[in-house]
C-alpha cells in the first residue's frame, strides 16, 4: 500500500513539475512562433501558435537587415571578456573577505554592498564622464573592464559559498606550508565550481542583454552589440515584431548553451570523509 | 642642341600635364569657405529611413558641399533620448540632431538649442514651404526646421462602408455623423459575445486622439502661453466625455485592453478590427503591407470649429556647436529642406509629408499612386491654418503623462469624466507651476 | 570565572596578523582599484548633486537640503515608497520558497533533469518584450486566459491590470514567476555542496526525508538563504523593469515603483538633483535593512 502511495506522489510530482516547466516554456515557444510568421498574424485573438504560411525567410531577413554577425561577435566579447575579468577579481576578494581577517573587514564589505544599493540611473552620468576622460568613449572597454574590478554580487555569492566550505581544510593546508594563494587556487576554487558557474552564466548574461551601457558608450555602428542591434526594429511609431523576435530567439542561444554546459559543473562537491583523510 | 629641345619639350610637357591635373582636380569643386569641416549628426530612426540619409542623402549633401563632411551617428529611436541627455550633460553632444517633435521645447527652453529665427528669416521663403513654424515658441522664435511632418488623418475602411452601402466620409462630417455612422459600422456581438468589428477607435492619446476633439470644441488643454491648464473648462471636459462615451455608452469603440490585445494603435486599423480611426500619414506605409486593406483618408469630421494635430520631427542645431560647425549643420538643413532631389527621395520612401511645396504638390506626394489615394487631408489643415501642434513647452512630456494617467481611469469606466478631468488639471497645474516658477 | 575573563581580553585584543593582511590586501587589490576608478568618484558626485537642481542642460544649482525636504512631503513619492515595499515583502519570500522547493525538485540525478533545468532557466533568459507580450495576453479582461480559466469555475472576470487593487499583485506574480529560474541556479549550486554522506548517516538512522531536509539542508543551506534574502531585497527595492514594461506605472500609480519613479524624473522631466535624492533616501533605506540582517544573521545563519 505504501509504495503504491510513493508511486502517486512520484507520478504527481511529475505531472507538477512538467505542467510548471511547460508554462515557463510558453513564451519561448511564442518567441519561435513570431519569428516564422507574418506581422499580420502577430497579434490575432486568439492567438496563433502554428503559423500558415511559415515564414523561414525571417531568419535570413534578420541577418541582413542589420550586420547581425558583426554585433553577434561583439556582444559575445564583450560579455566573454567581462565574465572572466569578473570570475577572476570576485574570488579574490571573496576570498579575502571569507578566510582573511584584516583591520577594516566590516566596514569594507559595508562599502562594498552599498555599492549594489545606488540605482544605477544617477550614477551613470558621472560615470560617462570618467569613461570620456579615460579616452574609453566609443570603444568597449566601459562594457567589461569595469567588472575585472569586482562585482558587489559576484563578491557577496562567492563569499557565501567560501564561507560554508569547511575551515578545517585551510587549517590542514597550512599545515602542508601552502601560502593563502595556494589555499585559494587548489581548494576554494576547485570546489567552488557550481558556484563559479553560477556566477559565470549570470554575468555573461547580464553582459549579454545588456541595453544601456552600449547605447550610451557607444557611438559607431559597427561596434554595436547584438541588444543594440535589436532595439534597431522598434521605431516611432511603429515595432518590427516578427523580426524582433527572430532577432531576440537568435540572441537567446548563447546563453542557453553556455547554461546547457555549465550544467556539467553542477556535480556533487566534497564528502567529509575526504577531509579528513 | 636637339637633345636640350628635347629635354625642355619633356619638361614643359610634365608642367603643363601637372597644371592639367592640378586644375582637374581642383578646378571642379566650388570654392565655398575652402576649409573642412567635420560636422556630428545624431540620428534616431529606424532600420527604413536611417539607410536613405546614410546611402542616399548624405552623400548628395557632400557632393554638393565637398568641404563639409557628414559623421552620422545612428541610434534606435527608443534609446536616442536617454543618451542625447546624457551626452549633453557630459558636454558630448552632436553638432545638430533630429528632435522628436514633442521634446524639442524641452531642449530650446532650456538652452540647449541654438535659436534660428534669423537665420530661417534669411534663408528660406515661407511660401515655399509647408511647416516651417512647427518649431516655433510662444514669442515667435524658431529653433528647427521640420524633416517632414505627420499630419493626423482620419483612415477609414472602404470595405466596411461598402458593406453597409455608408458613403464615405467627407468634409460634411460632424461629431454627429461621426457617431452615427460608428453606431452602423459596429458590427454586432457574436456567439462568442466579441464584437468582431467597431465602428471607430476613441483612444487615450493626445495626436490622434483628445488633442484633436478638444480643440474641436473651442476647448484649450493649455493656454496660448502654455504655462496654464484649460483642461477644467466645459469644453474640454465636454469632449473628453464625447470619446469616453463612445466606449461606455454606445459601444462602438473598443477599449484600450481589447484593442491592445489585437496589438494596439498600429494593428487594430490593418487587423480590420475597428472600421476608422485617426492617426498620422507614416502609418499609411505599414498599412499597406497588409495587401487586402482597401482604405483611404479624409479630413477628420469638425466640431464647432476644424482642429487637426500634427507632428513633425524637426532638424535642431546644438547651442554649443562652434559657429563653423553650426553654420555647416546649417548647410546641411537648409539642402535637406530646399533640395528637390531630397525632398523627392523622402517623400516617396513614405517617411512622412516633405516640406517643399514643389514636392508636395507634386507627383512624389499628393499624386504618387500610393494609398491612401487622397492625401489632401495632410496638407489642408497646414494650408488652411488650422493644423496645431500640440502645446509643446519645457515640461511637455511630464504633464502629457499625468494628463492621459488620469483620464486613463476615465477610459476604464472608473471614474467619471468630470472628476478625471478636474484631477487632471490639479496635477498639470502643478507641474507647469513647478516649471515656470523660477 | 577566568575563562570569561580571558574571553573578553582576547575580544577587546584582536591583534592582526601582519602577513594576513598583506595577503587581504592583494586579494582585495582589484576592488580597490575598481572602487577607486570607477566607484567611488561617482557615488560621491551623485550624492552631491542630490543637493543640487540640475535640468542636465545647463550648470547644475546648489540648493541644499530642498530635494529632500520635498521629496519627504512629496505624496507620489511616498506612495510609490509603499508600493515598492509591497511588493518587496510580498516577491521575496514567494520567491525564495517557491525556487528552494524547485531546486530540491531539480537536484535528482535523473534522466533529462538537464531538460527540466532548462526549462525552468528559460523566462529568465527570454526576452521581456515576450514576456511583457505573454502575461498581458493571460491577464486580457475579455480574452486572457486566466479569466478563461476563472470563468470555468464561475469566477468573474477581472481586469488585472486595469484594477488598482489588482495591478501590483498581477505584476507581482510575473515577477517571482520570471525569477524562479534564477533564484533556482543558486539554490542548485548550494545543494551540490552538501556532502552526501550526511544524508546517508541520516537515512540509517531513520530520519524521514521531511526530516533530512529540515535537519540538514535547511541549516546547511542557510548561507545561501541569507544571499538570497539580501539580494532580493536589494534588487526588489529597485524594481523597474516589470513596471515600465507592463504598466508604466498605472493605473493612478498603483504600480509605480521608487526606481520607475527615479528613472522619469531624471531622464523624462529633466530633474537629476531630485531623482539622485531618491536615489540615497532609497539607499539608505536598504542599507539599513541590510545592515539588520547582517547583525541578526548570527542567530540562524551557520557557516
Amino acid at each position: 500500500m505504501r509504495r503504491k502511495i510513493n508511486i502517486v506522489k512520484k507520478v504527481f510530482a511529475y505531472l507538477l513539475l512538467t505542467f510548471g516547466a511547460l508554462t515557463m516554456i510558453i513564451p519561448f515557444l511564442w518567441m519561435i512562433s513570431t519569428a516564422l510568421k507574418e506581422p499580420g498574424q502577430i497579434f490575432t485573438m486568439p492567438p496563433v501558435w502554428i503559423p500558415k504560411p511559415v515564414v523561414w525567410e525571417n531568419f535570413s531577413r534578420v541577418w541582413n537587415a542589420i550586420p547581425f554577425g558583426k554585433f553577434f561577435l561583439n556582444s559575445f566579447k564583450v560579455s566573454l571578456l567581462g565574465t572572466l575579468g569578473t570570475l577572476i577579481s570576485c574570488s579574490w576578494a571573496a576570498f579575502a573577505f571569507a578566510r582573511l581577517r584584516f583591520p577594516g573587514k566590516d566596514a569594507f564589505f559595508a562599502i562594498v554592498m552599498l555599492t549594489m544599493m545606488i540605482p544605477g540611473q544617477v550614477t551613470m552620468i558621472p560615470v560617462f564622464v570618467i569613461m570620456k576622460y579615460l579616452g574609453w568613449y566609443d570603444t568597449h572597454f566601459p562594457l567589461w573592464v569595469p567588472s575585472c574590478f569586482g562585482q558587489a554580487f559576484g563578491i557577496f555569492l562567492l563569499r557565501q559559498f567560501f564561507m560554508s566550505l569547511p575551515s578545517e581544510l585551510d587549517d590542514a593546508a597550512k599545515i602542508d606550508g601552502c601560502n593563502y594563494f595556494e589555499i585559494y587556487w587548489r581548494i576554494y576554487l576547485p570546489l567552488s565550481k557550481p558556484a563559479l558557474a553560477t556566477l559565470g552564466v549570470l554575468t555573461f548574461m547580464g553582459s549579454w542583454n545588456n541595453l544601456l551601457g552600449p547605447v550610451i558608450y557607444l557611438k559607431t555602428i559597427e561596434k554595436f552589440t547584438l541588444m543594440v542591434g535589436l532595439s534597431f526594429f522598434q521605431g516611432q511609431y511603429y515595432t518590427d515584431y516578427s523580426l524582433l523576435m527572430t532577432g531576440a530567439l537568435i540572441s537567446i542561444l548563447p546563453i542557453l548553451v553556455l547554461y546547457i554546459v555549465a550544467q556539467k559543473y553542477f556535480v556533487q562537491g566534497i564528502a567529509l570523509t575526504e577531509i579528513k583523510g | 642642341m636637339g637633345k636640350r629641345i628635347k629635354s625642355i619639350g619633356w619638361f614643359l610637357m610634365f608642367l603643363v600635364s601637372m597644371g592639367l591635373l592640378l586644375y582637374g582636380c581642383g578646378g571642379k569643386k566650388q570654392a565655398t569657405t575652402g576649409k573642412q569641416v567635420e560636422i556630428r549628426f545624431g540620428y534616431p530612426g529606424a532600420v527604413g529611413d536611417y539607410q536613405a540619409i546614410k546611402d542616399q542623402v548624405i552623400p548628395m549633401f557632400e557632393e554638393a558641399h565637398p568641404n563639409i563632411k557628414v559623421n552620422l551617428e545612428y541610434q534606435p529611436w527608443g534609446q536616442f533620448w536617454t543618451k542625447l541627455k546624457t551626452q549633453i550633460a557630459a558636454g558630448e553632444a552632436p553638432d545638430f540632431w533630429v528632435s522628436d517633435g514633442v521634446y524639442f521645447m524641452e531642449y530650446a527652453d532650456r538652452g540647449a538649442l541654438k535659436d534660428l529665427t534669423d537665420w530661417v528669416k534669411r534663408d528660406f521663403e515661407e511660401k515655399d514651404f509647408l511647416g516651417l513654424d512647427f518649431a516655433s515658441d510662444p514669442d515667435g522664435r524658431i529653433w528647427g526646421i521640420p524633416r517632414e511632418i505627420q499630419t493626423i488623418a482620419f483612415y477609414y475602411n472602404k470595405e466596411a462602408f461598402n458593406e453597409i452601402g455608408l458613403s464615405y466620409p467627407d468634409e460634411t462630417w460632424d461629431w454627429d455623423t461621426l457617431l452615427s455612422s460608428a453606431k452602423k459600422l459596429t458590427k454586432d456581438p457574436g456567439s462568442d459575445k466579441r464584437i468582431s468589428q467597431y465602428g471607430f477607435y476613441s483612444t487615450n492619446w493626445v495626436s490622434g486622439g483628445w488633442f484633436n476633439f478638444i480643440y474641436q470644441n473651442k476647448g484649450r488643454i493649455l493656454d496660448e502661453t502654455r504655462t496654464k491648464s484649460m483642461l477644467n473648462q466645459p469644453e474640454a471636459i465636454e469632449a473628453v466625455k464625447y470619446m469616453v462615451d463612445m466606449i461606455h455608452k454606445h459601444k462602438v469603440s473598443p477599449t484600450g485592453e481589447v484593442a491592445g490585445s489585437f496589438g494596439g494603435l498600429d494593428a487594430v486599423f490593418p487587423a480590420k478590427v475597428v472600421a476608422m480611426y485617426f492617426n498620422n500619414y507614416g502609418m499609411s506605409a505599414v498599412f499597406n503591407q497588409t495587401k487586402d486593406l482597401d482604405y483611404d483618408a479624409a479630413i477628420l469630421p469638425k466640431g464647432k470649429v476644424r482642429a487637426v494635430s500634427y507632428n513633425a520631427n524637426p532638424y535642431v542645431i546644438n547651442a554649443k556647436a562652434t559657429p563653423e560647425r553650426a553654420q555647416a549643420a546649417w548647410e546641411f538643413i537648409k539642402f535637406f529642406a530646399s533640395n528637390e532631389a531630397v525632398q523627392k527621395l523622402w517623400s516617396e520612401g513614405g517617411f512622412g509629408i516633405p516640406i517643399l511645396k514643389k514636392v508636395v504638390y507634386s507627383k512624389s506626394f499628393i499624386d504618387a499612386p500610393t494609398k491612401p489615394s487622397n492625401k489632401l487631408p495632410f496638407i489642408e489643415p497646414l494650408e488652411k491654418g488650422y493644423g496645431l501642434p500640440m502645446d509643446l513647452n519645457k515640461c511637455w512630456q511630464e504633464w502629457r503623462t499625468a494628463l492621459s494617467q488620469n483620464i486613463g481611469l476615465a477610459w476604464m469606466g472608473q471614474v467619471s469624466v468630470e472628476t478625471a478631468m478636474l484631477n487632471a488639471h490639479k496635477e498639470v497645474q502643478e507641474i507647469l507651476d513647478r516649471a515656470f516658477s523660477k | 570565572m577566568q575563562l570569561k575573563i580571558r574571553d573578553k581580553e582576547i575580544k577587546n585584543k584582536v591583534s592582526y596578523n601582519k602577513q594576513e593582511t598583506l595577503w587581504a590586501l592583494f586579494f582585495l587589490s582589484p576592488k580597490i582599484i575598481g572602487l577607486v576608478f570607477f566607484t567611488l568618484g561617482p557615488v560621491i558626485a551623485s550624492f552631491l548633486i542630490s543637493f543640487t537642481d540640475w535640468d542636465l542642460v545647463s550648470k547644475p544649482i546648489w540648493i541644499g537640503l530642498d530635494n529632500y525636504k520635498h521629496l519627504i512631503r512629496n505624496d507620489v513619492f511616498v506612495k510609490s515608497l509603499i508600493t515598492t515595499c509591497y511588493y518587496t515583502v510580498v516577491s521575496v519570500p514567494l520567491g525564495l520558497v517557491l525556487s528552494l522547493l524547485l531546486a530540491v525538485a531539480m537536484n535528482q540525478k535523473i534522466k533529462g533533469i538537464v531538460v527540466f533545468r532548462t526549462a525552468f532557466f528559460l523566462p529568465v533568459i527570454s526576452s521581456m518584450v515576450a514576456i511583457a507580450l505573454l502575461w498581458r495576453w493571460i491577464y486580457n479582461s475579455q480574452y486572457g486566459l486566466l479569466n478563461y480559466f476563472l470563468g470555468l469555475i464561475c469566477i468573474p472576470p477581472q481586469n488585472w491590470l486595469g484594477n488598482t487593487k489588482l495591478a501590483m499583485p498581477s505584476l507581482i506574480a510575473m515577477s517571482v514567476w520570471k525569477g524562479l529560474g534564477y533564484n533556482m541556479m543558486i539554490w542548485l549550486a548550494a545543494l551540490q555542496g552538501i556532502p552526501e554522506d550526511l544524508y546517508e548517516a541520516a537515512r540509517i538512522d531513520g530520519a524521514s526525508k521531511w526530516q533530512q531536509f529540515k535537519n540538514i539542508t535547511v541549516p546547511l543551506l542557510s548561507p545561501t538563504t541569507f544571499l538570497l534574502l539580501i539580494l532580493g531585497l536589494i534588487n526588489s527595492f529597485q524594481v523597474f523593469e516589470q513596471s515600465f514594461v507592463m504598466t508604466g506605472g498605472g493605473p493612478a500609480k498603483a504600480t509605480l515603483t521608487i526606481v520607475l519613479y527615479l528613472f522619469s524624473n531624471a531622464f523624462e522631466w529633466l530633474r537629476m538633483g531630485y531623482a539622485s535624492a531618491m536615489a540615497y533616501i532609497l539607499a539608505l533605506i536598504i542599507f539599513v535593512l541590510t545592515l539588520i540582517q547582517f547583525k541578526y544573521q548570527k542567530k540562524w545563519v551557520h557557516y
